[in-house]
């Protein structure tokens, strides 16, 4: 659930908000692949130090600890695998993945807690994908949060039902979620063939090209920023 | 008693305070509605009556149960929760264990289930659709699908969150046949609604709520008659109340005591009504 809603989308007046969609995605692909390029402790710990900093100039620390949050019990799995599969006496290999897994997931985050649904859109749209798929790609971003609110609703409907979700053995606690499924399949589709024709009801598919209130035009700033992340790319490969 | 609110506030973990101050008691078997504007913290305050949410100050003591330091679970055996939408509850691959569902988690032995079951299902009319998919059935049959899931394991206190939202005219007359059932089984009932109409003639007592507070509480003949309760909830009057509005306007109602007492207005209409059809002029 906090992982749900930490894709909630909310506007803040910062300078990575005002900035270009294409320059965040620049940003958060930069930084992870700077993590997947980096095969040292220092420098995946240097790159959540820069995923770190650029949350706290959009304001967005609390979520990004909300996300660390979900990744840090995964990323310890991660370590704890690696480190049984591979040479014991080797920690470093095993804890270089695991700091990976979170940069990885925290990066990515860090460029859908800042970009709406809208912006997500027209940065696909620029990209020259069809729109059918960028409004595919739009609307999934666009109804996680409300997707987090039906978890919500179907989870105290069973529980208001005497369904204990935390009880039992592991297999049992696991086959208690899996009724959730049922109600949220059938909800979630029933939700997208009511969102369907309601798109289609105000004429989307029409073979004319759509027009767009807003357009992406790169500004001033804008190239700084680019300017920056390049600068923190030979900084980084110099290392 | 069977339930009993004090202080009661709720703040979601967004920091969004909904429930500032609410105190409010239920008694054994009277049927009570809640109503509001949309966003009052209405279906916020049910929600502590079987404890999916806890108080962030205050108390709610249900059957002498603090919900605080009871599971939902435990709670649910005394308070039956029909959601609003029946779509986020209903899982199963038949109609009959869906129904049963509930009486499994609560420990019933086999032989009870089905009894318990066939009776509900009896109850709603469902029966005949036992072996098909819950999915399958009419909106209405959903809706009332819920409300069997729920009576067959006979909880005390039934809430019902919003029971005639979406309901055509039938649907609405077979939650009120249902309503009258529940009375005679002698269940406390307590329902989230926006339905003015349905709540004249149901319920005992009805609780107008707005801005996470009580504004006031009694009969519906006295609430819903008061217009400046009715304004600050956002809700509109009855018809009856909106006619007697309308002959004090016009000089044509003078006795005050008709103006706020709907019961007494609709038996005068009658009365009136009866001398103009037999030729007297009428008057009031």
């Amino acid at each position: 659930m906090e992982a749900l809603r930490a894709f909630k989308f909310k506007k803040e007046n910062t300078i990575i908000d005002r900035a270009d969609p294409r320059v965040r995605v620049l940003l958060s692909v930069s930084l992870a692949a700077l993590s997947l390029y980096a095969q040292s402790v220092e420098k995946q710990l240097l790159v959540i130090l820069a995923v770190v900093v650029v949350a706290a100039v959009a304001r967005r620390a609390g979520k990004l600890a909300r996300v660390v949050k979900v990744a840090l019990p995964l990323s310890f799995v991660i370590f704890v695998l690696n480190w049984l599969v591979g040479p014991r006496a080797d920690l470093i290999q095993p804890l270089v993945l695991a700091l990976r897994f979170l940069a990885l997931s925290t990066s990515l985050s860090l460029f859908f807690m800042t970009t709406s649904p809208d912006e997500l859109s027209l940065l696909l749209e620029s990209m020259r994908l069809p729109r059918e798929y960028s409004m595919l790609v739009t609307m999934s971003f666009r109804f996680v949060p409300t997707l987090a609110l039906d978890v919500e609703a179907v989870m105290h409907a069973l529980q208001s039902r005497g369904l204990e979700l935390e009880r039992g053995g592991i297999v049992k606690r696991v086959k208690n979620y899996l009724y959730l499924m049922v109600p949220l399949i059938v909800y979630e589709v029933r939700r997208s063939l009511m969102a369907a024709e309601a798109l289609e009801a105000r004429g989307f598919g029409s073979p004319r090209p759509p027009t767009r209130y807003q357009e992406l035009r790169a500004k001033k700033s804008d190239l700084f920023l680019s300017f920056l992340i390049a600068l923190f790319i030979v900084f980084f490969l110099m290392l | 008693m069977v339930i009993r609110v004090r202080d009661l506030y709720y703040t979601y973990p967004g920091g969004i305070e909904v429930l500032k101050g609410v105190n409010l008691e239920v008694y054994r078997g009277e049927i009570l509605a809640i109503m509001g504007e949309n966003g009052a913290g209405k279906t916020t305050l049910i929600k502590h009556f079987n404890g999916i949410l806890k108080p962030t100050r205050g108390q709610v003591i249900v059957k002498g149960i603090d919900t605080r330091h009871a599971s939902i679970a435990e709670l649910s055996r005394i308070v039956g929760f029909v959601f609003q939408n029946p779509d986020h509850q209903l899982f199963a691959e038949t109609v009959y264990e869906e129904v049963a569902f509930a009486l499994r988690n609560f420990g019933y032995p086999e032989h009870i289930i089905e009894s318990r079951v066939r009776w509900a299902l009896n109850l709603m009319d469902l029966w005949k659709y036992r072996s098909k998919s819950p999915f399958s059935l009419s909106v209405g049959e959903r809706k009332r699908l819920t409300i069997a899931s729920v009576l067959a394991y006979d909880p005390e206190i039934i809430v019902l969150d919003e029971p005639t939202a979406g309901q055509d005219y039938l649907q609405k007359e077979k939650i009120s046949e249902i309503l009258r059932l529940l009375r005679l089984m002698n269940k406390t009932v307590v329902m989230v609604t926006h339905d003015v109409e349905f709540v004249t003639e149901h319920v005992d007592r009805v609780a107008l709520m707005a801005k996470g507070r009580i504004l006031g509480i009694g009969p519906p003949q006295e609430v819903l008659c008061n217009t400046h309760l009715l304004r600050e909830a956002r809700l509109m009057a009855p018809q009856l109340v909106k006619i007697s509005l309308i002959l004090r306007k016009h000089g044509i109602l003078d006795d005050e005591k008709y103006a706020w007492r709907a019961d007494s207005l609709a038996l005068k209409l009658a009365e009136v009504l009866r001398g103009g059809a037999d030729g007297s002029s009428p008057s009031l």
